[in-house]
Parts: structure tokens; C-alpha cells; sequence
């Protein structure tokens, strides 16, 4: 094989995991870096998107084509599904509506997840609402390992093949670049949101809720609307995993990978800076997929296994970052102000003319 | 003979007033909810498991050594990590981060250890329970009398260190008013530090508990970590008697309110226990956000 092979499947690899993490580390970013928000269950809102992928679509188009014929969509999984994919390969128009349609829904469930979760906490400090989002986070994921009829409880599920209708070395690639694309939308959206008047507001409730309340600002409000949205994004990224992965199982999902990683991605990359927060997703994607690669030739040498020197990695990572670079990699920018002359040009020019 | 699920629920109340009540006292130090406290647990229950399973010992020998590497664990957080981040000026979400960050080291450490000493010494070291350890007097676990008489005494011990001795007003005074504080001498930084020693050992004394009870994975504490919260918000999160009082309640409810659904003919619903403490947290914030220790002062003697 051609090292530029190599070099190609590595980024193939990898592409899906950076854009999910890209949506989750960004709406985090909105959260966090933006609202000052200390969303400490991020994992919640990404499970639900996840585990709507792994219920909804495959079930119903078994019930809506009556593929089932009497077996149970859990208990009969494996002869089910391969049902399902090959009606979804005949019918592209029918895959690509319902792709769609399963991942404006894993958005509803992810914003209705973090609307449940902001009602005890959002008018309390941020201590309490950090301690009930914690504990909010891992409830979906308990509920998924246990409940059968959810997402198949302990065994999971398989994500019904969306894309069955183009050929095998293709379909790699298009899926690839729906989420490459889907996660480049989702950057430009919060880059303009940010912008707008709305992450103006964000910020300066982040900065100073007293003065953000007297002039006149619900910052109940405004905070309750941001975990929603910021909600809806890790919905979108679970589902987004998901369909990297082609299979849901609750184990998966945990406080350290779903959690953590993105707080680290951000706050490593910068806080309340999009690019840097980029910049962190991909550092941080790229060296975990370095030690993996790596992983053999490691475990020759230590007496236990690799994957815990992730944590210890990370949180080594991002302590230093906290001493010695507060704002992380690329700090937030400055607010740009007018100078004086643009000012008075300013002024003049919106001067009513008498 | 008594009732197995009454065994269960005080010692499961126990374990959750005794780790509650160290979450409380930091929170009063720094004001900051410390999200590594379960960690301490992790550590206290390793040390026996340890002990245990490689020494074949009684883990009650580890006692003291359990209590004493949460301490230390909880002065060097507090020590290495949280006072400079303060001392720069560290946003209270910025110091949460911190300890979560904290949480995930020790979880990492704690994962290498039980992977090394499970290979080298080819004993079990995850989702070990230390029940055949135990002694039991009278068809009851030792465990079940460890966890009262260790709520019991460290009840009475803080009531009288904080209310009869120097140390425990000045402590109180550091807490309360740390510049008043200062201005009569008083080092508030070896208060601070003695209250972080303080809730290190009883979070380290709760994880051999929990040791000797249920099983031990390296992310036991962590997992327990919504329980600890449930019991101290319950108490108010800044009243050290609140908590104690918050762990017994929430431990209590943590057996009874299963026991009562089960009974209503849904059994499949003891595997969704951990919501409990959830519930708990989210019916106390809405309903008396201050604690349980609001009401009764309300009732005592009128608001300000």
C-alpha cells in the first residue's frame, strides 16, 4: 500500500469523529465559552440524539412497510435489519428523506433534553446548575442500558444504512462528507450567531448578570434558550457519532468520553473562540488516534492497558493549560471598537438631517 | 434478625451522610462544589480492596490508612491545584472545571493501578465487593455498625470541635468571615487545609464502607458523585449537621421508595435506583432551594 493511501484512509478514518466532535465541542463552546454556562452533562443531549437514531428510524419503516411480520424489533434484530437496509438500498429518495427527517428530530430531542434539564437549575448559581447538569447527564444512559424497548438495552442496536444505495467504496466517502459538511454548516452558524446581537447579549450575562439584568435582559431567559440550542447541536451529535459508528449501544456513552473530551476541547483550543476551539477538536482527535495507532508497540512496554493513559493525558493537558494559559491555545479575541473618528463619522452620518 | 433492606438502607445512608458531609466543608472553604470527591472514595475503597484481595486481611486493618490518603489526596488537591488557580483569580466555573479535571486524573491513576497490581498479583481488582471480608454479629454485617457508629461519633466530634473548641470556632470563623478572621490572627490557609484533610479522610472512611458493601469499580465514586450532591443539597450545601442529616434521607430514600414501587407489582424498577438522588436534587431545588436547614431556621426565629 502507497503511504498517500495510508495518509488518505487515516483522514477518512478519523474526518467523522472530528465533525461530531466539532458539533459537540462547539455547542459547548456556545454554552460555556459564550454563556458562561457550566454544563458538566453534555453527555445527556448527545445520548438522546444517539439513542433516537438507534430507535426511531429503523422502526418505523419496519411498522410503516410491515417488514416485521410479527418479530420483535429488538428480540429479532438481526433478522430484521438486514430487511431493513436492503428496502432502504431500493429506495434512495425514501433514505435520504428519512436521514434527513431522523436527524431534524435528533435535534428536537436533543433541545427538549436540555430544556428537562435546565428547568430546576437555570435561575440557581452556577454551582447548583453545574452539580444537577452532572447528575441530569448519565440518567439517559442508565435508562438505555436497561430498557429494552428503547434502544435494544444491553446489546444495542444497528443504525439502519441510509446510504445502502451507493456503492461500497463510495458510500464511505459520501457519508463521510455529510457529516464533514454538516459540521462546516454548524460552525458558520455559530460563528454568526456569536457575531450577531444575540452572542452579544450571551456574553455580556457571562461577564455581568446584574448589569445584563438592569438594563432590561431576561437572563433566564436567554440562558434557558442557549442550553436548548446548545441541546438541539449535541442531539445533532450524537446522531452524528452514530452514524460514524453504525450502531448504538448506551456503554458507549459515558461522562469521560462525552463530557470531559469536549471540555477539554475547548478549553484547551480557547474558550469563547470557535477557531480555537476547532483548533482543539482536531489536536486532540489527531494525538488519540496516534496513540491508538501506537498502541501495540506501547503495551510491550507497560503493565496495563494504554486507554488509561488518555485520562491521565488529558486532564495532565488541560491542568497546564489552566496555569499557565488561561485563555487557552487561541484566547478569545478582543472586542473590536470603533476609533474615534469612525465614531464621529458614524454619528454624523445617523444625525437626523434638519 | 433484622430486615435486610433496613442492613441496606443504613448502611447505604451512612456511606452518603459521611461523604456528604466532607463535600459540605469544602464547599465552605472554597465555595466551590469539589467534583472530585467521589474520587476520594475510589481511593479509600481501593486501599482495602488492596489490602484484601492481595494480603488476604481483614480490610478493617486499612481503616486509618484509607481515611488518611483521602486526607492527603484532598490537601493536595487543594493545595497544588485549587489555591493557586484561586490565588490567580479563577472564575468559580473555572475552579468546577479544575476539579472535574482533578476527578478524571485520579480516575486515570486509580485504572493503572488496578490493571497493574490485577496482572502482577493475579487477583480480581474491578467489580470486587468485599462482602466475604466482612464479619457479621448476630446475621448483621460489622459494616452496618461501622456506618452508624461512624455518623453517630463523627456527629457528636464535629459539634463539639466546632462549637467547644478553639480550633473548630477559629475554623468556623476563617469560614464565616475569613478577613475578620485574619484581622484576629487567625492562619485561615491551615483552617482551609484542615477542613480539606478533614473531608479527604471521611470521603476515604465512606469508600471502605462502600467497599465492604457494594462492589468497587475505579469509577464507584464517580458514580456515586450525584448521591453525595443529592445529600448535601438536600442539607442546605453549606450546613455540615444539614448534610449529615441530607446522606441519612437520601439513603433512606434510595431503599425505601424501590421497595414501595416494587411492591406496587414493578419490579424492573430497582435498576433505575440511581435516578433517585436526581429526583431528590431536582424536587429540593425547586421546592426549598436552600435546604432543609432553610426551613427550620424560618420557623426558629424570623428572616432578617
Amino acid at each position: 500500500m502507497m503511504p498517500s493511501d495510508q495518509i488518505v484512509r487515516f483522514i477518512l478514518d478519523l474526518a467523522p469523529w472530528i465533525a461530531a466532535y466539532l458539533v459537540i465541542s462547539l455547542s459547548l463552546n456556545l454554552e460555556y465559552g459564550f454563556g458562561g454556562i457550566p454544563n458538566f452533562g453534555k453527555v445527556l443531549c448527545v445520548t438522546g440524539g444517539a439513542f433516537l437514531i438507534g430507535a426511531l428510524p429503523g422502526q418505523l419503516i419496519v411498522s410503516a412497510y410491515n417488514l416485521g411480520q410479527g418479530l420483535n424489533y429488538f428480540d429479532n434484530h438481526a433478522q430484521i435489519m438486514p430487511r431493513v437496509n436492503d428496502f432502504l438500498s431500493r429506495d434512495p429518495l425514501l433514505s435520504i428523506a428519512l436521514l434527513i427527517f431522523t436527524l431534524a428530530m435528533a435535534m428536537l430531542v436533543g433541545g427538549g433534553l436540555g430544556l428537562i434539564s435546565s428547568i430546576p437549575a437555570v435561575r440557581l448559581r452556577e454551582e447548583y446548575l453545574a452539580m444537577t447538569l452532572l447528575a441530569m447527564g448519565e440518567i439517559l444512559i442508565l435508562i438505555g442500558d436497561n430498557y429494552k424497548n428503547l434502544i435494544g438495552g444491553t446489546l444495542g442496536v444497528f443504525v439502519p444504512s441510509f446510504l445502502g444505495w451507493i456503492p461500497v467504496p463510495t458510500r464511505s466517502y459520501v457519508l463521510t462528507a455529510i457529516l464533514v459538511g454538516i459540521a462546516v454548516l454548524v460552525f458558520v452558524f455559530v460563528q454568526l450567531l456569536t457575531r450577531s446581537p444575540y452572542g452579544r447579549l450571551l456574553r455580556s450575562i457571562r461577564d455581568d448578570e446584574v448589569l445584563a439584568q438592569a438594563l432590561g435582559r431576561d437572563i433566564v431567559s436567554v440562558k434557558r434558550k442557549t442550553i436548548i440550542l446548545a441541546g438541539a447541536l449535541a442531539g445533532l451529535a450524537g446522531a452524528m457519532l452514530a452514524l460514524t459508528t453504525g450502531a448504538v449501544n448506551a456503554k458507549n456513552y459515558s461522562r469521560a468520553n462525552h463530557t470531559f473530551i469536549p471540555w477539554v476541547m475547548v478549553l484547551v483550543g480557547g474558550a469563547a473562540n470557535n477557531w480555537g476551539t476547532a483548533l482543539g477538536v482536531m489536536v486532540f482527535m489527531v494525538s488519540s488516534r496516534l496513540i491508538d495507532a501506537f498502541k501495540r508497540e506501547l503495551e510491550l512496554y507497560l503493565p496495563f492497558d494504554v486507554v488509561w493513559l488518555t485520562p491521565l493525558l488529558l486532564s495532565t493537558t488541560l491542568l497546564i493549560v489552566m496555569f499557565f494559559r488561561p485563555g487557552g491555545i487561541i484566547p478569545e479575541a478582543r472586542t473590536q471598537t470603533l476609533k474615534p473618528k469612525e465614531l464621529k463619522e458614524l454619528k454624523k452620518s445617523t444625525q437626523p438631517k434638519n | 434478625m433484622i430486615d435486610p433492606a433496613i442492613i441496606n438502607t443504613l448502611i447505604f445512608s451512612g456511606i452518603a451522610s459521611m461523604s456528604s458531609v466532607g463535600l459540605t466543608l469544602t464547599y465552605l472553604t472554597t465555595r466551590v462544589p469539589n467534583f472530585a470527591h467521589g474520587s476520594f472514595l475510589t481511593v479509600g475503597a481501593y486501599v482495602a480492596v488492596y489490602w484484601a484481595q492481595i494480603l488476604r486481611r481483614s480490610p478493617y486493618e486499612v481503616l486509618i490508612l484509607s481515611a488518611l490518603l483521602g486526607g492527603l489526596l484532598a490537601v493536595a488537591q487543594y493545595k497544588i491545584i485549587l489555591n493557586p488557580l484561586r490565588k490567580r483569580g479563577a472564575s468559580s466555573t473555572y475552579l468546577m472545571i479544575a476539579t472535574l479535571t482533578v476527578a478524571f486524573f485520579i480516575f486515570g491513576v486509580m485504572s493503572i493501578l488496578a490493571d497493574y497490581f490485577g496482572r502482577v498479583y493475579r487477583v480480581r481488582t474491578n467489580y470486587i465487593s468485599l462482602r466475604s471480608f466482612d464479619f457479621v454479629i448476630a446475621s448483621v454485617p460489622f459494616v452496618m455498625f461501622l456506618a452508624i457508629a461512624s455518623v453517630v461519633t463523627s456527629t457528636i466530634l464535629l459539634y463539639i470541635f466546632l462549637n467547644k473548641t478553639r480550633l473548630g470556632v477559629a475554623m468556623r470563623a476563617s469560614i464565616e468571615n475569613p478577613d475578620l478572621a485574619q484581622v484576629l490572627g487567625i492562619d485561615i490557609e491551615r483552617m482551609y487545609l484542615l477542613a480539606w484533610f478533614i473531608s479527604g479522610s471521611l470521603g476515604g472512611l465512606s469508600g471502605l464502607m462502600y467497599a465492604m458493601w457494594l462492589p468497587v469499580t475505579t469509577t464507584s465514586g464517580d458514580e456515586f458523585l450525584p448521591t453525595i450532591f443529592a445529600s448535601s443539597i438536600l442539607g442546605g450545601l453549606s450546613s455540615i449537621f444539614g448534610s449529615l442529616a441530607g446522606g441519612v434521607l437520601v439513603g433512606a430514600a434510595n431503599s425505601v421508595i424501590p421497595q414501595i414501587i416494587a411492591a406496587m407489582g414493578f419490579t424492573e424498577i430497582i435498576q433505575y435506583r440511581p435516578v433517585i438522588p436526581l429526583l431528590i436534587m431536582s424536587v429540593v431545588l425547586l421546592t426549598i432551594p436552600r435546604g432543609l436547614t432553610s426551613l427550620t431556621f424560618r420557623t426558629v426565629r424570623p428572616s432578617k
